[in-house]
Order: structure tokens, then sequence, then C-alpha cells
């Protein structure tokens, strides 16, 4: 099993005697210890030696540079589309399309064109932001980078992205919508992570739970779920456990019962992230452990289950193979999580264009490739598309000879992307989608610098592709 | 925090923030310093006592995504290198990883994070939102797009994945 494998391998990896006796050292002395000159430390004074070269030479986007690296003016598409969210204005400044998927750069300023206080957000626990391409979502799969201020701190830059796995039409000619839901303050919750853990003794409950005549099977089944709503219902009206310092009218410990075998069942109204009070949204109320107060046992949630209508929903959390029962509540206490969110809008909006044809290249290839990616490869190549995002060079043959995985990463093919001026860009990692009907499919692969992180191609500077020491003229 | 309690804890979970660094940085080095930094900021920003062991750890591992994030942070402004500069920068040693382990360091880190949670960790959806500070919606998306890249690296079926 996958989870099995991945535990053994990690556990193989520890921070190690030295590692934690520096460690040790450092709170001893309530300061970092030095720990030599480090890679860190290398990459910058190698980056500041490369940027003074360079610098002059090339025309920079504002934005895009601080997420992907270099980013000339050609790849990218003006939008300049913008919304008001409360006191803040959204703006889906640039875009980047091609055929098989788009990034966004989006700017948030506050009205008044001050200081932004905080760290204002699309994504929080409750809000989202995404896209849509002609109303559908998902479009393939999306991403989004971690948020980066301007010096001033007066704009935030938010980056996105999406890609199609296949099969999804190209972007060409589709309206595409960005939209969010506000914006969340991602920076307040870290000393106060407890509120969004609250752990509470089921003693009040102890009188009001029972035993219900239903085996744990059928308590999770949907045809049963209105006897249960009307077993909850029986049981709240009698008492609940208030939750939440935020809003102790709306969270609730609900019920506690007992399924015919045995196993424990607590429920906690669902908020659903209705709940608006102030500054503050909260969602997804769950129960989720168990713990007898005699003992220190602990017994986790082993499912969830949602019933109920809206404005009438609940959460149930089952224990099964906790062992104590009603008699043992007095001596239970319920951990329940929930995640929540400080407002700074709640004004949701939609910033929609229509994506033009993308700045991409392409070209019929007739190349027979061979590369070691977890084993030795061969492809008959008969295409290449570049585009700022990415290279996908199509087949209509391609075979592995197995998996290497003892000789992994140390064998795999360096692929990189040889600009006219002789500079070049690393690739990574190959991703292979193979039809097995037909055999044909597609090796796509993004830029990426020394640490893998995510860089953009210049489609206009591409020379040729390297597969390791083979050359492949791009033209 | 007093420093007897920290150093208790960097005896309990200083692997368990360690592995989540490690996921997240992809490197032993980056691990180590994001590691050391968790504890300092335990030392001074944590509350006097945790609820509970869970309350502890996720603390820690809510806290080791917020430094690792500084450390991308610090350098974002990154500019193209000729090959040659960008070899020599090159991580000087490479850990000997188990495949299964390898193929997850192969996938973009945002994707990392969420695999090392609910599969390591042994979180829920909700809990490794709560860790992340991403939506459920955000975690769920994340964990499908790596188990399809993982499914093509490690050639699992869907079952073993899920």
């Amino acid at each position: 099993m996958f989870k099995d494998d991945y535990r053994r391998d990690m556990n193989a990896l520890a921070l190690g005697e030295q590692g934690k006796e520096e460690i040790l050292q450092a709170i001893e002395k309530k300061g970092p210890v030095k720990r030599g000159i480090g890679r860190a430390v290398l990459i910058a004074a190698a980056l500041c030696a490369a940027l003074t070269v360079t610098a002059l030479a090339v025309e920079f986007t504002v934005g895009w540079e601080s997420f992907w690296g270099r980013t000339p003016k050609s790849v990218v598409s003006d939008v300049r589309v913008s919304a008001v969210t409360g006191d803040y204005t959204l703006t889906l400044q640039e875009a980047i399309v091609d055929d098989d998927g788009a990034a966004f750069l989006l700017a948030l300023t506050r009205n008044d064109g001050g200081v932004l206080k905080g760290e204002p957000n699309l994504w929080g626990n409750n809000y989202y932001a995404s896209a849509e391409v002609e109303g559908n979502f998902p479009y393939g799969s999306s991403g989004r980078f971690d948020p980066i201020f301007s010096e001033d701190r007066k704009t935030v830059y938010y980056c996105m992205d999406m890609e199609r796995y296949g099969g999804e039409e190209s972007l060409t000619g589709k309206t595409i919508t960005v939209q969010c839901d506000g914006v969340v303050d991602t920076d307040w919750s870290e000393d106060e992570l407890v509120m969004t853990r609250e752990t509470v003794s089921l003693a009040p409950l102890a009188q009001t739970a029972r035993q219900v005549d239903m085996s744990y099977a059928d308590i999770c089944k949907g045809q049963n779920a209105q006897a249960i709503m009307e077993i909850v219902g029986e049981i709240s009206a009698q008492a609940t456990i208030p939750l939440t310092r935020i809003d102790p009218k709306r969270g609730q410990v609900s019920a506690v019962f007992f399924s015919s075998d045995g196993c424990p069942v607590v429920v906690v109204n669902d908020w659903n992230s209705t709940v608006l009070q102030g500054q503050y949204l909260i969602g997804y109320g769950i129960a989720t452990t168990l713990t007898d107060t005699r003992t220190g046992e602990q017994w986790e949630y082993k499912s969830a289950t949602k019933r109920g209508e809206p404005g009438n929903e609940i959460q149930m959390s089952v224990f099964n193979g906790c062992p104590l029962t009603y008699e043992d509540l007095p001596y239970m206490e319920v951990t329940v999580s929930y995640s929540m969110d400080k407002i700074l809008s709640d004004q949701p909006v939609e910033l929609s264009f229509v994506a033009g044809d993308g700045y991409q290249t392409t070209m019929a290839l007739d190349e027979d490739i061979a590369f070691n990616y977890i084993g030795d490869c061969t492809a008959h190549v008969t295409g290449a598309s570049i585009s700022a995002l990415r290279l996908e060079l199509t087949f209509d043959h391609l075979e592995r000879s197995g998996w290497d995985w003892e000789n992994h990463p140390q064998k795999n093919t360096q692929w990189a992307l040889v600009n006219k001026d002789g500079t070049r860009v690393l690739l990574f990692p190959p991703m292979i989608r193979q039809d097995e009907e037909t055999g044909t499919g597609y090796i796509r692969l993004e830029g990426v610098d020394e640490n893998n992180d995510r860089r953009l191609i210049d489609p206009d500077r591409v020379d040729a592709l390297l597969i390791g020491d083979i050359r492949i003229p791009l033209k | 925090m007093d420093k007897h309690e920290a150093t208790r804890l960097v005896e309990e979970y200083g692997d368990t923030v360690f592995r989540l660094a490690y996921a997240k940085t992809g490197n032993r080095h980056d691990a180590e310093d994001v590691t050391q930094e968790v504890f300092l900021r335990l030392l001074r920003k944590a509350p006097e006592h945790f609820d509970s062991g869970d309350h502890a750890k996720h603390w820690l591992l809510r806290v080791t995504l917020q430094r690792a994030n500084d450390l991308f942070r610090a350098r974002a402004r990154r500019q193209e290198l000729p090959l040659e500069a960008a070899e020599e920068l090159r991580a000087p040693e490479r850990e000997e990883l188990g495949e299964t382990l390898a193929a997850v360091m192969a996938l973009p880190k945002e994707l990392r994070v969420p695999i090392h949670l609910y599969y390591y960790e042994g979180l829920s959806i909700a809990q490794t939102a709560q860790i992340m500070g991403k939506s459920e919606g955000a975690v769920k998306t994340r964990l499908s797009r790596a188990r399809g890249k993982l499914r093509e690296l490690l050639m699992k079926g869907e079952e073993e994945l899920v």
C-alpha cells in the first residue's frame, strides 16, 4: 500500500543527533545556532551575481517575476478587469494562456489606496478562489502560489494556474472566469489556533444519550437519514453543549447516541460556512476525538456524515472501535474541530475575459528519443508545442523497459531548453500520458529552477531541446 | 514557554517537524533550518501550555509550513541562470530515499505537503486543511492531482492510493 510504503520511507529520514543537538543549543541560548555557510546563502550569492549581468538586458513585467522568475511581456495577455469587494479592489491584471491551461496574476489593493494590514488573502479556511471555463469547473487541475506583497505593502499579488489533463477542448476563444468568495485575513490565527479545536465534557449529555435500534452500518445509510434527524432532534431538544467563543448559540454538540452494535456517535450541528457574526466566519465543524478522562485513552473518528437540509444540517462522527458506553459519558470529552476565518470582505466577485490564441509555437518533429526517468524509455516524437507554461512533446509510440527506483534520481536524464543566447532552462518533471489503445500520448515538462521551483519559458528565445546529450533543434 | 517544556517537545516532535519540513523543502539542509526556527518560535510565541499532545503537534505542523513558506518567499526573486551555474548550486549531498518517498519528492511542493499530512500524519481532510490554512476543497484538489501524478510514477491502481 502506498501509505505504508511512504511511511516506511519517511521513517528512515530523521533529524539526527547533530541536528537535534543544534536545536537544543538554540533553545538554550534563545537564538539561532550558526550552522556554517548554508546552501541558501550560496544560492543567494550566486543569484546576485547573475542578476548583475542580466538585469539591464531584460524587460520585466511587474508581479510575475516574483512568482516565476523572468517573464517576457510577449507571453502575457493584458486583461485589466477589476471589481470592488468591500474595502478592496481585486484586479485580474494579466493572464498567460496556452492550449492546455492558463495562469493568472491578480492584484488586491485598498479602495482608498492605503497600506494593506494583516495578510489579506483570497484563500482561507472557508473562502476560496477558482477559475471556470465557460461555466465549467474544474478544468483538469489548478494550483496557486503564496501571495507576494509589493514593497510598500499597498498591493498584494496572487498567482494561480490551471491545467487540463487531456480530453477537454482548447482554451482558445473560451470565456474564463476567475471567481472568489471574498477576502480573508490569514495572519490572525496562529496564536489562537486553540479556537479551532475545542474540547468539552460530554457529561451534560449523559442523561439524554441513548442507544438506538440501528447498527453502525444502518446509521450511515442514506435511507435512514430522516430517522437519524428525528433522533437527533429529540435528543438535542433536551440538552446541547455550546461551542465556540465566537458564536456559542450556533456552535453546539447536539447529541450523543450509540448504535445497536456499540459505536458511539457524536453529532455537531453543521455550520457549513454560513455563520457570519461580526468579522468571523466559522465552518466545517466536526467531532474528531473522544477522550476517556480516567485513562487518557483517545479514539479518533472513523467516518463523518452530513445529514439534513440546508439550514438544518448536522455532522455525524462515528467512533467505531471505541468501547465506551453511555454510562461512561460523564468521564468522556469530545474534541471538536472547526475552521474559522477573519473576514475582511464577504462580497464575492467574478472577473471574466475571453482567452485569445495564447502565445505558443508548435512544430512537427520526426525524432526517436531515449531517456531515463525512473527507468529507460524510448519514444517516437511527432511534434512539439512550446509555451511559457510548458513544453509538450507528442508521440505516436513510447516504450518503457521497467521501473528502476534504485538508481533514481541519479540516472534520470537531464532535460533542458537551450536559448538562442546559449542560456538554458531546466525542465522537470516529465509527466507522461499515453492512450492505452492507440499508444499515442504526450510528454509534458515545465520550466524549473535549481530547486525545482516553477519558471517560465520564453518561446521566442528557444533554439533547441536537450535530452541528456542529444540536441534536437526546435525551429 | 519555558526551556524544559520546549526541550521535551523537541524530543517528542523533532522528527515530526523535520519530516514535514523535508516534504515541503525537499532537502535536509533547509529542513534542518526550518526545524530550528520552528522550535525557536515555540519558545517565543507558543501558548504557555498546550491543551493536549494533538494541540502541540498541530501548532508545530502549522508553524513548520509558515517557516518553510518564509524560506521560499525569501528566495522568490530569482533570475535565470546558465545551466553550469545552476548545477554548481545543487545540493552537495543527495539523500538516499526509498522509491515511494522519491516519487513523492518528484511532485511539485504544493502537492507534497497534503500528501504528507494526509498519508504520513494520518490527518483528515479537514485537519489537513486547517494545518495548511487552505479550504477543504483546495486540499481535495491537491490530493487528487497528487494521486494522479503518483499513479503515473508508481504505476499504482486507484484503490492503492485512495
